[in-house]
């Protein structure tokens, strides 16, 4: 049904170092506009390794393949030429920013995205009505708002600050990385609830996680499972739940005998 | 004499100071305590000569580049006919032009007492009492033999002015220095300020040369007393510009309950010395210092700070930072010595530095000598770049390089001089360095202060 349109991004065999080391051995992915993908993998398998080059991390190497976002080569773009053109990464490791508040760091944010697209800064009273309605969204308060960013922020604080981003920003892929780990269940229904209303706004997601927990709330479209920096298996939501019974120890062994992987979505 | 008039830098400015003593009789000598301030001055630069890095509270500071000028002090009566628009606030102005004392910019104001010291001074006899009592004079903190630029301070004592706070005053004191001249000027200044019991003020001492072609070299030696539960805010400006080089050496002495609360700001100025020392005399006496340099191409700040616990239940609190790039240096020194009467102390102390280039300079070392055994002290330093994966999140929030290093640049230095009580002087402050520092990263102008608001909403 989405074939008509232009995919959101296309990772074709993507190969990637670290130090001399590979962590990404070929990795092919593509997400069409309005599709939520979810890709599980033990740890160490090389999730956050994709997310944060699709981010623009420099300390990777790329040996091989290519990137398209919207149609534009996304390996030739800065972190910020990709953060304009609608790609944000919830990391699983947000970072402290002592002394910028939270506001100042979203109107600065905001406005330099709208910069770049050639859209004049937002008005006070509209960015503080989007960033109200964004905290109050996440169950943050509005003093959360004057807060220097992730300073002193609890973990579960931390990961709703990344989705309260990404309400603000409205990124047209959200590529969410652990959002899950480290919440408490009320937490998590409250960031699942959070994504689901931003669907549409937002146009799709990649959802990064370890447990099929969140995947009860927010609903794949396809679920990838990643083993040492591959993508070995492809399949609809019902392989979380395969995964979560039989544990990433099935994989191991599957892996080993080389199986057929199923095309996901051409 | 005659020797180091010749070939040494600055010692030819002594020669007036060498005639009057000459041709001062031993009775003038003996009755007068100025006369003999600028004799001591004199014999103890004879011996030791200006400070070079073999001095171990110089080592890191070449004076050489700057001290070379021909230097000329202070001549005929210059006056500037009004005071130039410098800060954003109105202000009880004290005002030295071309080194000379300004009184008809000076409107009596409340609650302090303003006096010039050259008048004091060419009255001719005076039992030195200038403040009150004897115990609150000049020369009675700081000593010729202390550091030979108070020796040069000494040598050359004319002109500065002294201030005795009776009551609060209603607006900031203004003890500024400013220059205007193509010939290289060496302004030589000294201060005494005294707060009476139970008053507040805020001082602010300025140094600005609005010459483009020659430099000026500031020598200010200020003593500094606070009485029992008085409060001082002293505020240093030194961000000024490049021409603009400046020694500056303050003693302050505490009695009970007093505070002292001091801000250094350095950002712009060519090369600036400042040896700041505070006494904690008598018990519950606080300090804090804060500093901040942002320096750039071959800028050079010199901050050596010591604070003496002297007495049980005080406390002291210091924070220096720098932000360093091109070639230019940050040194901080900062001692710290609790005596062993000095219990209960609490002293803190730390020192951090964010290097922009590989040619940039940063010299941290702390002194702390403990002599007492119920103190908390802690002290720390850093020396470090950009913190890159902030500057990666930031990116990935759609700021561009150089808007995510002035922003984390910005916050870093903010916590020096945002707790500043004068709020549109702190956001002058604020401005100013916010410029500095999209020059300094190199960010295009027309980006300043228009898509960046730092202000908090
Ligand atoms: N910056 C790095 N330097 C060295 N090794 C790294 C770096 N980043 C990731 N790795 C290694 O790459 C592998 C994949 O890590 P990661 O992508 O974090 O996996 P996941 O997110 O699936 O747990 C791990 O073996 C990890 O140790
Ligand atoms: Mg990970």
């Amino acid at each position: 049904m989405h074939n008509a349109k232009q995919p959101l991004l296309v990772i074709e065999n993507l190969h990637v170092a670290v130090d001399d080391k590979q962590i990404l051995k070929g990795v092919d992915l593509t997400i069409y506009p309005g599709e939520i993908h979810a890709i599980m993998g033990p740890n160490g398998s090389g999730k956050s390794t994709l997310a944060a080059v699709l981010a623009g991390r420099e300390d990777y190497t790329i040996l091989q393949g290519r990137v398209f976002f919207d149609g534009k080569d996304l390996l030739e773009m800065s972190p910020e030429e990709r953060a304009a053109a609608g790609l944000f990464l919830a990391f699983q490791y947000p970072v402290e920013i002592p002394g910028v508040s939270m506001l100042t760091f979203l109107r600065t944010a905001l406005n330099e995205i709208r910069k770049s697209n050639g859209e004049e800064p937002i008005d006070t009273r509209t960015f503080l009505q989007r960033v109200r309605e964004a905290a109050q969204l996440l169950g943050l308060g509005n003093d959360f708002l004057q807060r220097a960013v992730n300073v002193g922020f609890s973990g579960g604080e931390k990961k709703r600050n990344e989705i309260l981003q990404m309400a603000v920003l409205r990124p047209k892929l959200a590529i969410l990385d652990e959002t899950d780990s480290g919440l408490d269940i009320d937490a998590l229904k409250i960031v699942a609830n959070a994504v689901n209303s931003l669907f549409g706004t937002i146009q799709s997601y990649l959802i990064i996680t370890h447990y099929q927990r969140l995947l009860n709330y927010i609903e794949p479209d396809y679920v990838h499972v990643m083993y040492d920096g591959k993508i070995v298996r492809s399949g609809d939501k019902t392989l979380a739940l395969e995964l979560e019974a039989k544990g990433y120890d099935w994989l191991r062994s599957e892996t080993l005998s080389s199986i057929e992987l199923p095309s996901t979505t051409t | 004499m005659t020797n180091l008039q010749e070939t040494k830098p600055l010692m030819h400015l002594l020669s007036a100071t060498f005639d009057s003593l000459q041709s001062a009789t031993p009775e003038q000598l003996a009755h007068n305590p100025f006369l003999q301030l600028r004799k001591q001055g004199l014999d103890a630069l004879a011996r030791t000569g200006l400070p070079t890095p073999r001095d171990e509270e110089w080592k890191y500071l070449n004076l050489a580049p700057y001290i070379r000028h021909p230097y000329q002090l202070p001549a005929g009566k210059e006056s500037l006919s009004h005071l130039p628009q410098i800060l954003p606030i109105t202000t009880i102005p004290v005002v030295f032009f071309n080194g000379l004392f300004q009184p008809h910019l000076l409107s009596p104001a409340h609650g302090v007492t303003v006096t010039s010291l050259a008048q004091l001074l060419d009255k001719g006899s005076h039992d030195g009492t200038v403040l009150g009592e004897q115990e609150h004079s000049i020369g009675q903190l700081l000593s010729p033999e202390d550091d030979p630029f108070v020796a040069l301070n000494a040598a050359l004592l004319h002109q500065g002015a002294l201030l005795h706070i009776t009551q609060n005053p209603s607006q900031p004191i203004y003890l500024a220095s400013i220059t205007q001249s193509d010939q290289p000027l060496f302004v030589n200044l000294r201060f005494a300020i005294r707060l009476s019991t139970g008053t507040a003020a805020t001082v602010i001492l300025d140094l600005r040369t609005l010459s483009k072609t020659a430099p000026t070299f500031h020598n200010i030696a200020s003593e500094i007393w606070l009485e029992t539960e008085s409060a001082l805010t002293l505020i240093f400006l030194q961000n000024d510009t490049a021409q603009n080089y400046g020694v500056l050496t303050t003693r302050i002495a505490q009695t009970a309950r007093s505070r002292s609360r001091l801000y250094t700001v350095t950002a712009g100025n060519g090369m600036v010395r400042n040896t700041t020392s505070v006494q904690l005399n008598e018990p519950e006496a606080e300090t804090v210092l804060y500093g901040l340099s942002v320096l750039r191409d071959t800028e050079v700040a010199d901050h050596h700070t010591a604070v003496e616990h002297l007495a049980p239940n005080c406390q002291s609190s210091e924070l220096y930072k720098s932000i360093v790039a091109d070639q230019a240096t940050n040194i901080f020194n900062g001692k710290i010595f609790v005596h062993p009467e000095a219990q209960q102390t609490n002293a803190y102390q730390s020192n951090h530095n964010i290097l922009l280039s590989d040619d940039a300079r940063v010299y941290t070392k702390p002194q702390l000598e403990i002599f007492a055994d119920d103190v908390r002290c802690t002290h720390g330093a850093t020396v470090g770049q950009l913190p890159q994966e902030a500057v990666f999140y930031l990116r990935t929030r759609g700021l561009p390089e150089t808007v995510a290093d002035v922003l984390l640049l910005h916050a870093f230095a903010g916590e020096v001089y945002e707790q500043l009580p004068l709020e549109p002087l702190r956001a002058w402050i604020d401005q100013q360095l916010s410029h500095r520092l999209f020059d300094i990263v190199d960010l295009a102008a027309d980006r300043k202060l228009v898509d960046l608001q730092f202000a908090t909403s």
